[in-house]
């Protein structure tokens, strides 16, 4: 019984980080950009919750939409801004990289200079209660994780399949060039991109704000870089590869926490990474994207 | 052609050599008589320690291409290697200082090549977030262990200076930061620099002219990981007292913004980057809180508009400079007054 | 005698059945032809033989010994170098580095030699400085040696793509549409340095191309590819008159 609760509490954990993988794994299939910037926007949506219900005392219904409002409008200017030059360019790899760094200290060091370098603590988001499900007692926060995370995927699927936006962003992580002489504005669709995991960001700000309650300016380093760990896990620019990831790394830290050692936990997800990358590089999911000779 | 010894080439090796000593004499015979002062000495110390950092940083970054994101955490690999060897080992600090350097390097570089081979036998990216792992998860394991005192850290780590004899550790720092920069450059320059460039420039063309690119990848990662690890080791011995928080990710990006700014594969760049970025701070202690957020803007308008850094590839030459100015006075001696210096 | 041979060569990208039961036969010193339609599947032939893709099936021999599973870098030493479609040089790398790296295996120093200077690093960088300032004067290029290679106009750069690969000193060249881009002049060039090339370096040569007039004129022999399978083979005349491969050029 206690197994079975571990893995659900684990995979309440993993919808978080399935969440944030959606965002890296999205960005990449389209650019080919390892978003370093995608965790700080996780803090961006955190920050955003703890003005909207603690500065200014609304409701947590106001605060959902303003987080992902402004989040999405973040990762779309942080897009315009810092990468657009260089992605129209064909700049270095190297380059892109350097400049999503610069992004993610950027932010952080605004955030830092804005409101302290102290956590700041949140209030509840959601009444808290026990579930039960048969013998199993279970946070209510687990089980809104995992709701929400569902409904978000569930919604993110049909986007992307039945919409015309989403059948263009296909269309441009498949081949851009192509997917511009066909009249696809892909500029366009990669804004939309970042936009779109930007604001699945804000949604995991939230899961992650009712699970911890509280918020730093640095919660999206460690959160960023395990969320990446599932999205390489799943397959890196698959999207069901990087909710599966999100969830399979979610079990695999709770399963540690529980049975090996709360400290470590860090440590052996990033030994998960390592040993996929030796062993299967291109994730669960992943297609074998040789490059083209 | 270059790679053949000619005359030239002698004079210059000359010349640089007579620089570099000339340079140290200068240098050490003012610390020794306190005109430049202990803290000066500490900070000159800091910057040979940042030189070496930096030069080695740019070997993967700039000349192999590949972006390193945790090269603060071969240094807490070294750092703590060193200190935890000079502090144990029951050696006179003379003898132990040089083996406990080595052992840094050697502690290094084994890391390395555990993250290298996985991430460097994979085209693409992986360097760079395996590494940014690698330097938050080595945080935490050296905030958990025993050895390591926890996030107490280590303290009480002998420094070689004292105040009868204010110079060691600044020897020690000038002359690996002198013979690091010299391995560079002649690494470079042979056959062995040029499969490392060539895979920056096309690695599949690279592969497909008979160089084993994993294997060059991987001796440039881990070289580059050695000297990190030595340098940590003369950074803890000359600080004194170590915890994980020195060897955070704002230390990667201050070594890895050296690189950028002075040029990515040009080995002067980086010296003088290094130099600056080291020194300025020291005056400007007010600044401290916003370093980091000007540092992530400058980082982001290089990349924007100049990509490839100041400096670029190119290599400031001194003896070359000298040739010019000796033509130049030689052919045209009338203008020389004129000209403006 | 045969140097380079397959047998059964298969390879499938998901379903698509990119190159079927290949048999190719190249011997020494000859240079033979590989044409076809675009997209028949030349370069992925190309690729199989220098260990870019793994074949789904089948053998290939070079010298006798199989090459399959080796890294393009070790089938590379073995005897086969190739050029590329799109030009891949080592772009902000000088002419005469660019074949340096392509005689780094030929030159026997150690990395500490090299980092110290001692005297195996001069004598064999030595070397090889008059080694690729002798291959440069062959094709009039000693001129360029220092310029960077992606200043070098578009003709130049395809030749130097060959010197690059003639320098690893293969058994077998692969030139993967060498005239591509060129005016009938700079063809009719590139068509004596081939030839010159065989005569001068006893190298084999396996070339594609959609210049006809090209390959009709020196090649030997010439191998038809269509949708992955040979349709045919033969001498030029032969393979001009052959009806199917009139078909799969012009259609029915």
């Amino acid at each position: 019984m206690d197994f079975i609760k571990h893995v659900i509490n684990g995979l309440g954990l993993g919808s978080i980080y399935a969440l944030v993988a959606l965002g890296y794994t999205m960005v990449y299939g389209i650019v080919k950009l390892i978003n370093f910037a995608h965790g700080d926007i996780i803090m961006v949506g955190g920050y955003m919750i703890y003005v909207v219900m603690v500065v200014l005392g609304l409701p947590v219904w106001l605060a959902i939409p303003a987080a992902i409002i402004i989040c999405s409008l973040t990762g779309m200017i942080v897009e315009r801004v810092a990468y657009r030059r260089l992605l129209v360019h064909n700049a270095a790899r190297i380059s892109l990289l350097i400049t999503a760094m610069g992004v993610s200290i950027f932010l952080q060091n605004a955030f830092m200079l804005m409101f302290g370098t102290d956590p700041k603590s949140m209030p509840p988001l959601f009444p808290y209660g026990q579930i039960k499900l048969g013998g199993l007692e279970l946070a209510s926060t687990t089980v809104i994780n995992i709701v929400v995370s569902l409904i978000m995927m569930f919604g993110l699927h049909l986007l992307v399949n039945k919409t015309k936006m989403g059948k263009a962003m296909t269309a441009t992580s498949e081949d851009s060039e192509a997917a511009k002489l066909m009249g696809i504005n892909t500029n366009r669709i990669i804004s939309f991109t970042f936009a779109l995991g930007s604001g699945l960001a804000a949604v995991a700000a939230l899961l992650y704000c009712n699970t911890y309650p509280q918020v730093k300016t640095t919660m999206g380093n460690l959160l960023g870089l395990k969320a990446f760990v599932a999205a390489v896990f799943g397959g890196i620019g698959s999207v069901p590869g990087a909710m599966l990831g999100g969830y399979f790394l979610g079990v695999i830290e709770s399963l540690t926490k529980a049975y090996i050692s709360t400290t470590l936990t860090d440590a052996v997800v990033f030994g998960i990474l390592i040993i996929m990358l030796l062993v299967k590089p291109t994730g669960l999911l992943g297609r074998n994207g040789k490059e083209k000779v | 052609m270059m790679g053949a010894f000619t005359k030239k080439t002698g004079v210059y090796y000359l010349v640089n050599a007579a620089l570099v000593l000339l340079l140290f004499f200068v240098l050490l015979t003012f610390i020794n008589n306190g005109v430049i002062s202990r803290t000066s000495t500490g900070i000159l110390t800091l910057v040979c320690i940042n030189i070496t950092l930096a030069v080695s940083l740019n070997l993967v970054t700039g000349i192999l291409g590949q972006l390193v994101l945790g090269h603060a955490g071969f240094m807490l690999v070294g750092a703590y290697t060193a200190a935890l060897f000079t502090k144990n080992c029951g050696l006179d600090l003379n003898i132990a200082f040089p083996i406990g350097l080595v052992l840094a390097g050697i502690a290094a570089a084994l890391f390395g090549i555990v993250i290298g081979i996985p991430a460097l036998r994979l085209r693409g990216d992986y360097l760079a977030i395996i590494t940014l792992g690698f330097g938050e998860i080595i945080r935490v394991i050296a905030n958990n262990l025993k050895i390591t005192n926890g996030a107490m850290g280590l303290s009480d780590i002998k420094s070689l200076s004292s105040l009868k004899n204010p110079s060691p550790m600044f020897v020690y720092s000038y002359a690996i930061a002198a013979l690091v920069i010299f391995i560079m450059f002649t690494f470079t320059r042979s056959r062995h620099g040029r499969a490392v460039i060539a895979i920056r420039e096309d690695e599949i063309a690279a592969e497909a002219m008979g160089i084993n690119t994993t294997y060059y990848k991987l001796f440039a990662f881990v070289l580059a990981a050695f000297i990190a690890g030595v340098a940590g080791g003369v950074f803890a011995h000359q600080i004194g007292i170590i915890d994980p928080s020195k060897f955070d990710f704002g230390r990667s990006v201050e070594i890895l913004i050296m690189v950028v700014l002075g040029g990515m594969g040009s080995i002067t760049g980086s010296i003088i980057s290094a130099t600056v970025l080291t020194w300025l701070p020291e005056q400007l202690r007010g600044f401290s809180q916003y370093r980091l957020l000007v540092y992530s803007i400058i980082l982001i308008i290089v990349m924007l508009f100049k990509p490839s850094g100041l400096l670029g590839r190119y290599e400031i030459s001194i003896p070359a400079l000298l040739e010019k100015l000796y033509r130049k006075i030689s052919k045209k001696p009338a203008q020389t007054g004129t000209g403006g210096a | 005698m045969r140097l380079l041979i397959t047998k059964d060569l298969s390879i499938k990208f998901g379903g698509l059945q990119a190159v079927n039961d290949l048999h190719i036969e190249v011997n020494n010193k000859e240079i033979v032809g590989l044409i076809g339609p675009n997209g028949a599947g030349k370069t992925t032939v190309f690729n199989l033989l220098t260990g870019v893709y793994p074949p789904s099936s089948g053998a290939m021999r070079l010298e006798g010994t199989s090459i399959i599973g080796m890294k393009p870098f070790e089938i590379n030493r073995y005897g086969i170098a190739r050029t590329f479609q799109n030009i891949r040089l080592f772009k902000n790398m000088t002419v005469a580095d660019n074949i340096k790296v392509s005689m780094q295996q030929s030159m026997k120093y150690h990395t500490l030699s090299a980092m110290f200077r001692l005297p195996s690093y001069w004598k064999e960088e030595h070397r090889v400085d008059t080694e690729v300032r002798e291959l440069l004067k062959i094709f009039d290029m000693e001129d360029v040696a220092e310029q960077i290679a992606a200043n070098l106009p578009y003709g130049l750069q395809r030749k130097l793509e060959i010197l690059r690969a003639l320098a690893c000193k293969p058994k077998i060249l692969l030139l993967d549409e060498p005239a591509a881009g060129m005016n009938p002049t700079e063809t009719h060039v590139l068509m004596e340095i081939i030839r010159s090339i065989r005569n001068r370096f006893d190298v084999a040569i396996l070339l594609i191309e959609h210049d006809m007039s090209l390959v009709m004129n020196i090649c030997e022999r010439v191998y038809v590819l269509d949708y992955g399978n040979l349709i045919a083979e033969g001498t030029p005349e032969q393979v001009r008159s052959n009806q199917r491969v009139i078909t799969a050029y012009l259609g029915n």
